[in-house]
């Protein structure tokens, strides 16, 4: 069991991710991967210049590490990674790449699913948006709280 | 001199940091809040809310935990999630 959770400051490749999370795997039959990218218009229909995602050292790379143990303690899968960008991210970019491997499928989609869920709201970032009209910060919105709701029945 | 780290919407208004000479013996979160806010118009405006988050060597705590010199302070609002 290994859990590989970064934060990369420059460019995210997830096929290269994904390569070398495959590479020498011969006892899981699943990996499920889910590859976040930063959009060039926002819900509103208004463009977006580019992406900014804020963090605090140390303490971001422990939300996500929380995040990812704690996906490991709820789901019986062999390795999990999660790697996530901050700074500057333009439209079109790789925000975030989730990978789960298990034995078989089901538990390998529910683990990514329950990664990309508590990272959307409670992953340590402060998120902006700049565009024509300006900056705009943005927050959890009712559909992510609605997605993280889903788990809490079980959560430990 | 202390350090003290702002985040989000804090460091907007703040910029990323400022410093404040903490007694020998420490102070409160909500005092160290009061101090900072006492400053100016902008910085009471940007701290004195409920939104605003104090944190102390990286973990969230509530105000009225004390933080003593060499311990790293933090204040910024709501975690936007990845």
């Amino acid at each position: 069991m290994a859990l590989d959770v970064r934060l990369a400051t420059a460019t995210l490749s997830a096929p290269a991710e994904l390569k070398a999370f495959l590479a020498g795997r011969t006892a899981d039959g699943a990996v499920v991967t889910f590859t976040g990218l930063a959009r060039g218009i926002d819900k509103d229909g208004s463009v977006v210049g580019s992406l900014t995602l804020d963090w605090y050292p140390g303490m971001t790379e422990r939300s996500m590490l929380d995040i990812a143990e704690a996906a490991a303690a709820r789901f019986p899968v062999s390795d999990l990674v999660v790697v996530h960008r901050c700074g500057d991210i333009a439209p079109g970019e790789t925000i975030v790449f989730v990978a789960a491997a298990a034995p078989h499928r089901r538990v390998a989609f529910e683990a990514a699913d329950y990664l990309m869920d508590r990272l959307k709201t409670e992953a340590a970032f402060w998120k902006r948006e700049t565009g024509p009209a300006g900056t705009r910060w943005i927050e959890p919105v009712d559909d992510d709280r609605a997605a993280l709701a889903r788990w809490k029945d079980e959560t430990p | 001199m202390t350090r003290i780290l702002y985040f989000g919407r804090v460091a907007e208004r703040l910029g990323a940091e400022s410093s404040l000479d903490l007694p020998a013996d420490g102070a409160s979160m909500g005092e160290i809040r009061n101090l900072l806010a006492a400053r100016d118009e902008v910085a009471a405006d940007a701290l004195l809310r409920v939104d605003v988050r104090a944190c102390l060597d990286q973990v969230v705590v509530r105000d009225d935990v004390r933080a003593r010199p060499g311990q790293e302070i933090a204040f910024f609002s709501i975690f936007s999630g990845g």
